[in-house]
This record gives structure tokens, sequence and C-alpha cells, in this order.
């Protein structure tokens, strides 16, 4: 299986904060028959694999496994579902879209649609509609025709697929967390230098709860966190100088928000990344810590090192990446292990 | 042909206000088993269809839809390889925002692309929505390779497949106008097959342009010189947040038809008679001024045409989730199917 069929694969998966069960069954469908799995009180899938020796302390690899969706609320009189964010959404990229409702098991497909601009009142702003006011369509006419279907609590996700596009780029749906999880998966099926554990992570989008409590179980010598992170480098479109851009390689972070990770797993890693002649960015950013912070601060503390995977439109139905930077990860993930595992 | 696969089949074609060849061509190709002569596309991308040519002295009825949907125009590529756009029609710029779009230009197959923005988090914690003229396609490619795929004048349209979300109802983009066009050729298909039986003229246009201005429809309205028309458009059907007391057209519950000041209050309140008569489910749709429609350049061809207008109840319109009925799409193809068997005399 080629790396874009299988972000393709999990990809085509519901996985909400909280409703993750599609995505790790296929993760789990996904894995070397000689990892030992646990899922956890949360729902976290944890997973071991043996290296050729075991390091002094245990080596964690993680990556998330939901991505932002919506949680059914109700039904109106008119069939309308009404809905709650879970996760954080742009107001500007919730309406306009097709969702999944995931309902017993299966899939249904709905809308989210707004008043026609045609209808705005002079006086009225042509401003995104908050959330409160949106409502999914799935057809139904009446409240009861929805209720014998949908139940309070049930997961929604805006639905879609995972296309090539561009030079080297895919485009689509959940690649926030799905291309981190593929990455990881090629990783344990490789014969590796070290023992380590592989964790597949719930509920990022809504604080990182699974990583907390995923990193306290494994109390990790040095925490690999793969995740997305946000790239502004388009000039047309206002780019910032310090953002990582699409195909120059994974972006290291030495910070986020609060977080200041490991300055010796930085260095080793970027000496490493120069050794290989693997292309890597420097990334150092003021917003958006996730499963980094979590990892830092579970139990006695954690030492974290972040690879980010730049993405353009994150936490959209409409994400891209750069099929390069995957490539190049991938690339560097495997000598990392033996660096990391002589480190501990 | 059933409604649902035309539906199917019209709603993924690429037909953009002014670069309508592809639908054009699809819906020629759909008419040509009933069209009495060769069908024709005209410079306008036009689709005129003849059904039945008027006799001396017979009126004749134009039914017309139109083929082309909004969209973005490409207007230039700037050096990051992202294609500047201008807007085709009433583009709705509170959902552009990272939206999935498709590029029609050199390739056979379109290419895909997303409405370039930038999101809040790395910026203010809410980005002021762009500007319609001001918004970007990210296709992914620089600008040496984007200039070798596209081109200035090249349309984009929404990238969105067609589905029934339900039973009779069916969602998509561009269902603006293509449930018109779907109700029109199952209504050409069920007169070509009474032809004989007809005492008027008819002519399907499948009309261009509608939303920037109607100039296809107007230019070809002239040429066919009609007598009576009835267009068929969508409309809007109200959904929780729009007036309920105002918008009052319910899918499922038949076409609505309009009254207005360009439109024949005589043959309005003849379709109404006739859907009741033969129990087609309908409803009204009053316009104080114009209709925003077809139907105001079609009344003014000539020395004025006698003009009615069927609406299609549609929610979200002008979103690439637009979603009909069905069942509406049918009733609309039956009404006008009455309406061209009774002009002239003819009975059923």
């Amino acid at each position: 299986m080629t790396l874009i069929e299988r972000i393709q694969m999990l990809a085509d998966a519901v996985g909400t904060p909280g409703n993750e069960v599609e995505v790790r069954r296929k993760i789990s469908s996904l894995l070397p028959d000689e990892c030992t799995r646990h899922i956890d009180a949360l729902g976290n899938l944890l997973v071991e694999k043996k290296g050729a020796k075991t390091p002094g302390k245990p080596i964690m690899v993680s990556a998330h496994m939901d991505e932002p969706g919506m949680l059914v609320e109700n039904a109106d009189l008119t069939g309308g579902i009404k809905f709650s964010l879970s996760g954080n959404l742009d107001l500007q990229t919730l309406s306009g879209r097709r969702v999944w409702v995931l309902s017993g098991g299966e899939r249904l497909p709905g809308v989210i649609g707004i008043k026609p601009v045609h209808v705005l009142r002079p006086t009225e702003p042509d401003d995104p509609m908050p959330a409160d006011d949106l409502f999914i369509d799935m057809g139904f006419t009446k409240k009861e025709e929805a209720e014998k279907l949908i139940l309070p609590g049930d997961a929604a996700a805006f639905s879609g697929e995972v296309k090539p596009f561009g030079d080297r780029m895919i485009r689509g749906r959940a690649l926030d967390s799905r291309s981190a999880c593929a990455v990881l998966l090629a990783l344990l099926e490789e014969e590796l230098p070290f023992d380590i554990t592989a964790v597949f992570t719930v509920q990022r989008e809504t604080g990182s709860a699974g990583m907390k409590t995923a990193a306290f179980q494994v109390q990790p010598g040095a925490a690999v966190i793969l995740e997305s992170c946000p790239a502004a480098d388009l000039p047309t479109l206002g780019a910032k100088k310090d953002s990582p851009k699409l195909g120059g390689g994974p972006a290291l972070s030495l910070r986020e928000q609060k977080s200041f990770y490991d300055q010796e797993l930085f260095a080793r890693c970027m000496e490493l990344a120069q050794r290989e002649e693997i292309p890597v960015q420097v990334r150092s950013a003021a917003f958006g810590s996730g499963d980094g912070l979590a990892a830092q601060t579970s139990g006695k503390g954690t030492r974290v090192l972040e690879l980010g995977i730049p993405s353009r439109y994150p936490l959209t139905p409409c994400c891209v990446q750069s099929l390069k930077d995957l490539d190049n990860l991938q690339k560097l993930l495997l000598p990392l292990i033996g660096e990391l595992g002589e480190l501990l | 042909m059933e409604a649902i696969e035309l539906i199917q089949t019209l709603a993924q074609v690429n037909g953009v206000s002014g670069g309508e060849s592809s639908v054009s061509g699809v819906i020629a190709e759909l008419c040509a088993p009933f069209s009495e002569s060769p069908v024709q596309i005209d410079g306008f991308n036009n689709v005129i269809c003849t059904i039945r040519p008027p006799k001396e002295g017979e009126p004749h009825l134009l039914l017309e839809a139109h083929l082309d949907e909004i969209g973005f125009m490409v207007t230039s590529i700037a050096d990051d390889g992202l294609l500047h756009v201008t807007p085709c029609g009433g583009v709705d710029r509170r959902l552009q925002a990272a939206s999935p779009v498709l590029v029609w230009g050199r390739p056979k197959t379109p290419i895909p692309g997303v409405v370039g923005y930038l999101p809040p988090s790395l910026d203010t914690p809410q980005h002021p929505t762009q500007k319609v003229d001001e918004m970007v396609i990210d296709i992914g490619y620089s600008k040496e390779k984007a200039k070798t795929l596209v081109t200035w004048g090249d349309r984009v349209t929404a990238d969105m497949e067609p589905m029934c979300l339900r039973e009779t109802r069916f969602t998509g983009k561009a269902l603006d106008n293509r449930s018109g066009c779907a109700a029109l050729l199952l209504a050409g298909e069920m007169l070509a097959a009474c032809r004989d039986r007809l005492h008027c003229g008819v002519t399907l246009l499948f009309g261009s342009m509608e939303e920037v201005g109607s100039a296809g429809t107007r230019a070809a309205a002239y040429d066919i010189a009609p007598t009576h028309a009835i267009v068929v458009d969508v409309s809007f059907s109200p959904t929780h947040d729009m007036p309920q007391q105002k918008y009052t057209g319910r899918l499922g519950d038949g076409p609505m038809i309009g009254y207005a000041p360009i439109l024949s209050k005589e043959l309005s309140r003849y379709l109404e008679k006739t859907a009741r008569k033969n129990s087609i489910p309908c409803q009204v749709e009053v316009m104080g001024g114009r209709t925003g429609t077809d139907a105001d350049a079609i009344a003014v061809t000539r020395g004025g045409v006698k003009t009615g207008l069927l609406s299609i109840p549609q929610r979200y319109m002008h979103t690439p989730v637009e979603v009909v009925d069905i069942n509406d799409v049918k009733q609309t193809a039956m009404l006008m199917l009455f309406y061209g068997y009774a002009l002239g005399g003819g009975t059923i």
C-alpha cells in the first residue's frame, strides 16, 4: 500500500473527538502482526513494536486520530439537525459543505446550508453565520422522521475525499491527523533499531485529553509528536516570513505557544537531518499547542520533539499537504529512532 | 429519461456563465432523440430544440430554462502560482474560504483547486471574510507550470458531485438551474411524443448567461420569436434563517407559479387552474417587481411575449449544497406538458 493510498483509507473515516472508533479500527487493521496493541480507557491505541535493542527509557512516537467535527444535539420540528462544534472550526468553513452523520454504525449524508445571498437584507452583514444558527439538512421533513435515525450525541464530520493535487501534493478532509497516522503506520512496518511505543491518540482537537493520559501510561524518555502545522507560505495570501513552506520538509518545532520544546532533542534531530541530507525547516509559533504541550506536562513531564507536516488551510475540509514533506518525514523517522535510542 | 438521472448528469457538468459549451453539448445530445430538426447550439452557447414548428397563424410556445451556473473566471496568474479570479454571477462570499473547486483549464480533466485563504490561527482570531473579487484559487503549481495548464477566461466551479440526500431530496452544485433544465427535457420528450396532436409550435430553449444578465436568452428569444413562453427556474424555499411568512415555497409541494408585473396573469391563472384540474400539486410565488429570471428578458422580446414562470422550490441557492425535490421537477414538466397541449386548442 502506498502512502497516499493509506492516507486515503484513513481519511475515509469519521473520527471526531471522542468518536475515533472508525479511525482506530482502520489503523488496527493495518498494523503489522508482530505489534502488541492495547486500547485504553479513553480510546487511545497504544502499540508496542520490538526493535533490535531496548532503549534505556521508552521512546514514544505519536499521531492523533481525531479531526474537528460536530456532535448532534437534536432535531427541530422541520427535521433540521442542530449540532455543537467539537474542536476549533472556522465559521467561514462551515456552511456550503457536505457532512456525514455517523449513526448506529451507518454514515448518512447531510448538508449545511444557509439562506441565499439574494435574500439578505441590505442592512444585514454578509459575514459567516455563527454555528448556533446553522442546521444539518439530511432531507428529513419532520422531527419524528429524524429521530428514528439520529440520536443526540451522534458524531458528524465534513465529508469528502483525499485527492492528488498540484505538484506532488494532496488535498482533502482530515489530513491534519490522518497523514501523520499513515506515516506512523509506515514506521511500524520497518525493522527498527530500538523498541518503540506508537500511540494513536484521541481528542487532540478538544484539548489533548488523549495525549495527557497516553504519556502518563508510557512514561517515555522522549516523545516524538507527529502533527500537522499551519503553513502560510503563499505571498499572494499574505505569507508569513517565519511560516513553514510546503515542500520544504518536516518542520521541527522550537516552540508552540507556551511550550518550549527540548533543546537537545531538537539539536540531535537537526544534526541528523543535515547528516542524512533530509530537508527540514525550523518552526517557532506563538500559537496552537496541542499534543506537544500535553505530553510535556503529563505525569512527571516528558522531553518532547515535535515534527510538523506543513499544511495549508488546516482544520478545513480542504487541507493541502505536500507528499514530498511526508516522504521526508518518513525518511527522517527511522534513523531518528536510532539516534534517540543511543541518547536515552 | 428519468428525472433523477438527468439531474445527476447535468449537475456535474461545467457551465459557468459565458463558458457553457460543455453543458450545451450535453443538453444538445439529450434533446437530439426527440427534436424535430437538428438541435442548434448558437454562438452564445444557447441550445435550441424544435419540438414542433408553428403552422401559419398558430401560437408559438417557448419553453425556457437557463443552463449556466455561477462560478469564477480566471483573470491572471500570480507569481506564487495562485489564480486571480473574478466572480461570474452572484457568488456567496460567506462560504468560499478553503472550499474545493475545479478549474476547467487546458487539460481534458478539470484541475482540482482550493479557494485560498489565511486561516485565523495564523493571524487574528477571526479573519475578515474575503471580498468576492479578491479571491484566489490555489492549484498547487508554480506560476510556470500553472501557465501551461490554465489561461485567462478559464472558468472555475465548485467541486461537488451531485447526490441523493434521502428518497426524493437531491443535493449538489448548479441545481440552479440544471433542475430546471431537467424539467424542460422531460417536458420536451413528452410533448414530442404527442407532437401530431399539438395545435401550437413548441420550441425548447436552454438559455445562456442568465446569472450575468440573460444576454444569451435575450438573443435566442429574439430569433425564435415566440408568442407565449414559460420560463423554468428555481426559487427560494425557506430555511431556518429566513422569514417563514414571506418565503412560503416548500420542497415537494410542487412548482411555484409566479405572479409579477411582467408575467401574464392570464397565463399564470391558467397554469393554476390546469394544475388543480389534473391534480398536479402547485404553489404560488408573488413578486411585486422583477422576477430575477429569464422571464424578465423574454417577456419584452420583439413586440412582447405572454410569459409565465414556474419555479422549482430550492434551498441554499448559489451554494455548492443546493437542495431540490425530484417530485417538484417532475410536476413542473407535467404542468408544461398540459399547457403545451392546451395552447391553440389541443385536447387531451
